[in-house]
């Protein structure tokens, strides 16, 4: 995966949180932490973001994936990662 | 430690959100204007069903778009948009600054059938797109408290709160309870009241099932309450949401004050789970009258539960005809339902609105679409006029599903001191 693509991605990513949190999110990062860069997003919010996210980017996410990821970057490389294995097929 | 002597509960803020008007008096306006809600569906296809109208809200609840919770608030059922607004609006028109903390206050819901809308949505997107997709704010969205804990949380409220269940009785059962808290002294504020919103597809085609609903086609004749053509209610929505206070801390604050609640009473019984009996909604209005030390000659007007359901309606008159049976005068017998369709929790809050513009002086209203009146009680349904005297107490009926019965006596202000009571009348 480029870092051209990594970025696209990441910037995606971050474009998709913004919508769903109806807020500005330009000072995310991608060492930014879900559990605390985002000012109110607490567990429910945190889970129906996800599943936003899998219908931004027509993807599944794993069961128990949250306790993995614990940065904005962990997440926008996991994202990177299911688009890449669905358009190839796996 | 002596006893609290019984203290006066007055209304100081009334907040509605219905279908046919936001302000209390628009509501008594419209009322009196004969204004219907009634109209086809438009929330969604009633194409599959057999019946085609719904008295909806239109437009949407600017108060929930900003503040605490609106995240949350969007995402529950329709019924906490309606609470939350009402009570703002409650608050607004009562001019009332809260104390989140204050160790005298409380919440008093009535919710029947909350958030059905959601549970609906929940379901049918849990078998198109399989249950991982199932929105980890259902459950929260369609709890009944939540238009209770909503409001608290928005506010930053530390007070108790409490949510009734007692199908279409609900509101009044709250209003009825945040009352009896106030005279006792245990309370000094309360916000109080019911809200309902379940214009959607399971809820039609279930009353339907049970041959509750209307299957005219034409808004302006459904529903019919007390009419001997009825043919069942219309679903319709909202909230009427009070500010209660013990009547020497609303004068201390200068506050207006729409009434005084002077009575309530609630009682189990029916026929059946879904057939009332006109001795057990005697029994409830008769414990009602005797809780405000009333006589039933005191009574001026009563704002039926009636619905446009024949059985209920009957059964109700009936009762009302046994309560009434010695007095000469009987008081004016109304229903706002062929106005605003049935608001189940709602139902006996928007009554208790309508019937705080009687006891300030408003005509009682007349009953839309009753065209063959039931014989048995005089000038039912009419409005009144100019020239009947002044109304000093209503009586607000709510019989519910199951035999849930309840009642209110809402007295105009002036009437302290000089009402009629069970020793002197």
């Amino acid at each position: 995966m480029t870092a051209a693509a990594r970025s696209a991605t990441l910037e995606k990513t971050l474009a998709h949180i913004g919508e769903y949190l109806e807020q500005d999110v330009g000072h995310l990062t991608p060492e930014s932490r879900l559990d605390n860069a985002v000012p109110g997003l607490d567990s429910l919010k945190l889970f129906e973001m996800m599943l936003y996210l899998e219908e931004c980017f027509s993807i599944d996410f794993e069961e128990g994936l949250i306790e993995r990821l614990h940065t904005i970057g962990d997440l926008a490389s996991y994202i990177e990662g299911r688009v890449a294995a669905k358009e190839g097929g796996g | 430690m002596a006893p609290h002597a019984p203290r006066r509960v007055v209304i100081t803020g009334i907040g509605l959100v219905c279908a046919l008007a936001d302000r209390p008096e628009d509501l008594w306006q419209r009322l009196e204007a004969g204004r219907s809600a009634v109209g086809v569906i438009t929330r969604f296809d009633p194409g599959r069903l057999g019946c085609r109208l719904a008295a909806e809200r239109s437009g949407g609840c600017p108060e929930i778009d900003t503040g605490g919770y609106a995240h949350e608030i969007r995402r529950a059922g329709r019924f906490v948009h309606y609470a939350v607004a009402a009570v703002e609006r409650a608050i607004g028109d009562g001019g009332v600054e809260l104390d989140p903390e204050d160790p005298a206050a409380a919440l008093w819901f009535g919710v029947s059938l909350g958030g059905l809308d959601k549970m609906e949505d929940g379901v049918i997107r849990q078998e198109t797109r399989g249950p991982r997709k199932v929105s980890p704010y259902l459950i929260a969205s369609m709890l009944p408290n939540m238009a209770a804990s909503l409001t608290a949380l928005r506010l930053g409220l530390t007070w108790p709160q409490y949510t009734v269940a007692g199908a279409c009785a609900s509101g009044v059962q709250a209003l009825g309870e945040a009352f009896r808290a106030i005279r006792s002294g245990r309370l000094s504020l309360a916000l109080a009241g019911g809200c309902d919103a379940v214009v959607t597809p399971i809820a039609f085609s279930s009353f339907l099932a049970m041959r509750m609903l209307s299957t005219a086609c034409d808004p302006g004749g459904a529903p019919r309450p007390f009419d001997l053509r009825a043919d069942g209610t219309v679903v319709g929505e909202g909230a009427a949401i009070f500010l209660l206070e013990e009547a020497r801390r609303a004068e201390r604050r200068g506050a207006r004050v729409y009434g005084e609640i002077s009575g309530y009473g609630t009682s189990s019984g029916a026929s059946s789970i879904a057939l009332y009996s006109g001795a057990d909604c005697l029994r409830a209005m008769a414990a009602t009258l005797a809780d405000a030390d009333l006589e039933p000659a005191a009574i001026g007007c009563v704002f039926a539960q009636a619905a446009g359901v024949r059985q209920g309606d009957e059964s109700e008159l009936e009762a009302l005809e046994t309560l009434f049976s010695g007095v000469a005068e009987r008081p004016a017998v109304t229903s706002i339902k062929g106005h605003l369709g049935h608001t189940f929790a709602a139902s006996g809050p928007l009554n208790l609105a309508a019937a705080a513009g009687v006891v300030n002086g408003r005509a009682v209203p007349a009953t839309r679409n009753l065209e063959q009146p039931d014989p048995r009680w005089p000038r039912l349904g009419r409005a009144t006029t100019a020239g009947d005297p002044p109304i000093r107490h209503c009586l607000v009926n709510s019989f519910g599903l199951g035999g849930v019965n309840a009642g209110l006596v809402l007295s105009s202000g002036s009437s302290r001191g000089g009402r009629p009571t069970a020793r002197t009348a």
